[in-house]
């Protein structure tokens, strides 16, 4: 289960003594959810009471509320509260509780945008927790895979030669390019290596093997990428112009783009999986509380469909 | 899986994030007072690195033993630091590198939903990166933001986020000024340090997602964090980096280990000496606000055997620097005390200190403190170029140079945005604080905002793009930073380089004849001075912005003379300074000449064999325009803040790159 180790560290300190707290599921351990909830039955209570006219609403603080103002209380301090702090605590829970119900009885609760982040964030975390799952299975993670392969395509490769022509230094560099391609063997012989001592002194490599376009471009920019991705293989092409300059280009060889085997993907696929998972349950059960709701909106605000990023 | 949940706690914060732009501006977790603090140990301390075998990788299909340049950032942070979760950041590891992979992301503001308003996406995908989030208070985050602990939500928690009232930001700095605050962890610390161990588990279980381990190789992370000292708020942070996935089972902060040496003694201690192929280096970031204290040696009365012993842990564990990032550049500044030298006029750049042209006192031979906050003197230490000087001057004196560093440059970004460094398109790196053209250029923060930059870029020379030939491209120090433009750069030093400019084979014969920066030149035989070979290739740039061709390639040396001062001179070896470029204030449009590769072989005209001294290389572009004057001649006028006019801001720059140096030691003569 995620953040075991941080539930664990702070139950060492937050509940000493308290009801074992894996019965109690997560979020019933936090005091505002509890506090709304308790809120929500005292209201109740409240509005059955104001029936009868002349009951005051009832405010009761159980033992069992004593012992959670003391637990928050040793969490916070690291030690049991003396007894007149005790009291004030009661006090203060007292006092909040009947500010709370008076806030919500105006309606505060209701504009209060951290209030209503707050709980709303709450429950997607109830949600969340109700649709984790363990890892996906062998056949969930290859249909996942063959779902979604076009994101883990690898890209096509070319394999090329090139004589480089300075653009710094020549006046037409295109021209001499266009002169020098006749000196050049019309055939894929690549064993002749008498081109390699042709052109300009140059920083990169004369070879490149299995380069994908967003390589080609890293080295001699976009345009130079496009053109060679048109050229045909084998024999000497161009002239070809790069940030540098123009070059003749010999391609030897393309790989096409593929999809690679799964088991050379799969613990990538694996994470991909679980993290959509845990979105797609969250949006799914939200979506299912939005079908109760008609959800009227301006009619400026096109395309609010998604829920979450 | 516990990244899942942790990252799932920061989605859902970005609701509580939004619209609070009064959260603590305060930019690195900064202590009130400086060395006075409680140091407190983990209990118990985190154990050291356990031997494991690596996981399996495939040799990259792409290896060249003549090197390849592969660019990336070493230097990012994302909401798992307390800052950037201040600002209403809410990037987790793996969005970082899902950015730096080339993917779009979410950014800052948020709207009522709680979608982001505006997205990023890299123009050209990085080859690698770090995450380096910081190592303090990284644990109380990851209390204080998952609702299902029992100190959510306590009013120190509340005060931690954003959002909470100025009563709860309070208990929260009285909290973590006592050092590991009792409240968030605990008396014994316990709830925090499960709760870093959450964080860094997650941090480094991203990173072993998005590692590439088939033979593509496309892209390389690394496990890492920043340790983030600053006393009297003068920075002496470093970024941590380590080899692989094997680490120590904690990431150290300064809480835990008070000075800069602790944090080295203590990376030998649970990686680097524990034989389990644990390695760590670290990279010091931002001298520039350091007053003084980043590398000042302050051993002077200690015994000879002491000094030297800590001359060469600091050599042995830090082998590069960070020349430029978001809150500045800091290669060079005119003017410094007992500096001397010619007027280098392209020292001007990007300097955060100060807006209004007044310079900062200096502090000579002293320190100073609140460098954090654009205070106190300045040291020439403060400044990369002369602390490699202040090295050879300690190696003349100890025999060890404890300052031999390689030059990179990152971003230093605190929203998930590695290697975000165009200028057309730069967003901010401090979510809410930044988010828009007007705020970018009035924000007034330490380090102002107009003068912060996005940031830089490092280059690697390494035969392929995998986590051992990275990271030994580091330790020998055969790197270069950028000022986050893709220019390619190399220097060589040796004593009878041929012309390899007119090489047919010029990087093979370079290695063949001489040695890559970062090295110490051999003992000298027979030449009468040193020779560098030092070429470079022009920034391609992207369709949405072309590169700028180069303008020159310089030569930098520093030494120490006769007269016990601090020297340096600029030799322009290869380009032309008056090359006729320009650019247009209101168009930004570019013109002139340029070249698209250079190439020089030099030799030092002013050798002294007697003197020991240090090179770099800096490529310097034509000029082109500054981030603010894109975006500002980007709008309309109706729309263009009454700030893009602002006359003392800076508009025009020459984005560059600086080589790591090569050094001549004058004790092997």
């Amino acid at each position: 289960m995620p953040s075991d180790n941080a539930r664990d560290g702070s139950r060492t300190t937050a509940d000493p003594g308290g009801a074992p707290p894996d019965r109690i599921p997560r979020w019933l351990r936090d005091p505002l959810v509890v506090f709304v909830l308790l809120g929500i039955g005292v209201f109740a209570l409240d509005g059955w009471l104001a029936g009868s006219d002349t009951a005051r609403p009832v405010i009761e603080i159980t033992p069992d509320e004593v012992g959670r103002l003391r637990a928050r209380w040793i969490a916070q301090w690291g030690r049991e509260p003396t007894e007149p702090e005790l009291r004030t605590l009661i006090d203060q829970a007292v006092d909040e509780e009947i500010l709370y119900r008076e806030a919500q009885r105006l309606g505060l609760d209701r504009d209060d945008a951290i209030v209503r982040r707050r709980l709303a964030q709450k429950l997607t975390f109830i949600l969340e927790d109700a649709g984790a799952s363990g890892p996906p299975s062998g056949a969930e993670v290859e249909e996942y895979y063959a779902l979604h392969a076009e994101r883990y395509r690898r890209p096509g490769r070319t394999t090329f030669d090139h004589v480089f022509l300075s653009g710094d230094s020549r006046a037409d560099p295109a021209g001499d390019a266009a002169a020098l391609l006749g000196e050049l063997p019309a055939g894929g012989d690549s064993g002749d290596d008498a081109w390699q001592r042709l052109g300009d002194p140059f920083m990169l490599a004369r070879d490149y093997a299995d380069r994908s376009h967003r390589e080609i471009a890293g080295l001699f920019g976009r345009a130079f990428a496009d053109a060679v991705a048109e050229l045909p293989v084998g024999g000497w092409n161009g002239p070809v112009e790069s940030t540098y300059g123009v070059h003749l280009v010999r391609v030897n060889g393309r790989t096409p783009p593929r999809a690679p085997a799964l088991a050379e993907v799969r613990d990538r696929v694996a994470a991909d999986l679980r993290e959509d998972r845990r979105r797609e349950q969250s949006l799914a059960a939200y979506q299912e509380l939005r079908e109760d709701y008609e959800v009227r909106l301006p009619a400026t605000a096109a395309g609010t469909e998604s829920v979450r990023p | 899986m516990t990244g899942l949940r942790l990252a799932a706690c920061l989605v859902t914060l970005v609701a509580l994030a939004c619209g609070q732009p009064d959260s603590p501006p305060g930019d690195a977790p900064t202590p009130a007072t400086g060395a006075d603090r409680p140091v407190v140990e983990w209990s118990p301390p985190s154990a050291p690195a356990q031997p494991a075998d690596l996981v399996p990788r495939e040799p990259c299909a792409h290896n060249d033993p003549l090197r390849q340049a592969f660019f990336g950032d070493l230097h990012t942070h994302t909401a798992f630091s307390l800052d950037a979760l201040g600002r209403g950041g809410f990037q987790t590891p793996d969005d970082a590198y899902r950015f730096a992979r080339g993917e779009e992301i979410g950014l800052s503001p948020v709207d009522a939903e709680g979608r982001p308003m505006r997205t990023a996406q890299l123009d050209r995908p990085l080859d690698f990166a770090a995450v380096t989030d910081h190592s303090e208070w990284l644990g109380e985050v990851a209390v204080c933001t998952d609702p299902s602990s029992a100190v959510y939500d306590t009013p120190v928690c509340r005060g931690l986020r954003p959002g909470g009232t100025a009563e709860e930001r309070a208990a929260w700095q009285a909290d973590r000024t006592a050092g590991r605050g009792a409240l968030v962890c605990g008396e014994d610390g316990t709830g925090c340090r499960d709760g870093l161990l959450t964080a860094w588990e997650a941090t480094r279980e991203a990173a072993e997602r998005y590692y590439d381990r088939s033979s593509d190789c496309s892209f390389t992370s690394f496990h890492a964090w920043e340790y983030t000292r600053a006393p009297g708020r003068s920075k002496v942070h470093r970024n941590v980096i380590l080899r692989n996935e094997i680490g120590p089972e904690l990431p150290i902060s300064w809480i835990d280990a008070d000075q800069p040496r602790d944090l080295w003694t203590r990376l030998k201690a649970r990686c680097n000496d524990t034989g389990t192929g644990c390695e760590a280096l670290t990279i010091p970031h931002n001298p520039n606000i350091s007053n003084g204290q980043m590398f000042t040696l302050d051993w002077g009365g200690l015994p000879i055997d002491e000094q030297r012993a800590r001359a060469a842990l600091r050599s042995e564990m830090e082998p590069l620097v960070e020349m430029m990032q978001a809150k500045g550049e800091s290669e060079c500044r005119r003017g410094m005390w007992n500096v001397l030298g010619g007027e280098d006029e392209l020292c001007d750049f990007e300097k955060v200190r100060y807006i209004d042209g007044e310079r900062p006192p200096d502090c000579e031979d002293g320190t100073g403190e609140g460098g954090l906050r654009g205070e106190g003197c300045q040291s020439r230490l403060d400044f990369v170029r002369y602390a490699l000087i202040e090295g050879i001057a300690q190696e003349e004196r100890l025999g060890i140079n404890p300052i031999q560093l390689g030059l990179i440059a990152s971003t230093d970004g605190h929203n998930g945005l590695p290697g975000d460094t165009d200028e057309y398109d730069y967003q901010g790196h401090n979510s809410n604080v930044d988010s828009d053209l007007e705020k970018r250029i009035t924000t007034d923060a330490y380090a102002p905002h107009p003068l912060r930059n996005p940031g830089g870029l490092v280059g690697v020379w390494a035969e392929e793009n995998s986590r051992d030939s990275l990271f030994d491209a580091m330790q020998r120090k055969e790197t270069f930073g950028t000022s986050g433009v893709r220019i390619q750069a190399r220097l060589f030093g040796g004593w009878d380089l041929p012309d390899l400019c007119a090489s047919d084979d010029m990087i093979a014969e370079a290695y063949e004849t001489g040695v890559p920066m970062g090295s110490v030149l051999p003992a000298r035989e027979g030449a009468e001075a040193p020779r560098l070979f030092v070429t470079a290739l022009a920034d391609p740039g992207t369709d949405a912005y072309p590169g700028t061709p180069l303008q020159r390639i310089q030569i930098i040396k520093g030494w120490v003379g006769d007269d016990g001062l601090f020297h340096e001179a600029i030799y322009d070896v290869a380009g032309d300074a008056d090359n006729g470029a320009d650019v247009s204030r209101a168009t930004c449009e570019r013109s002139g000449g340029g070249a698209a590769s250079l190439c020089a072989v030099w030799t030092d005209p002013d050798f002294d064999p007697s003197r020991s001294a240090v090179y770099y290389a800096r490529v310097v572009e034509n000029p082109s325009c500054r981030w603010n004057a894109l975006q500002c001649a980007a709008l309309p006028d109706e729309e263009r803040p009454a700030a893009c006019m602002a006359p003392d801001l800076p508009w025009q720059i020459q984005e560059r790159a600086w080589t790591s140096p090569i050094w001549y030691r004058a004790a092997d003569e």
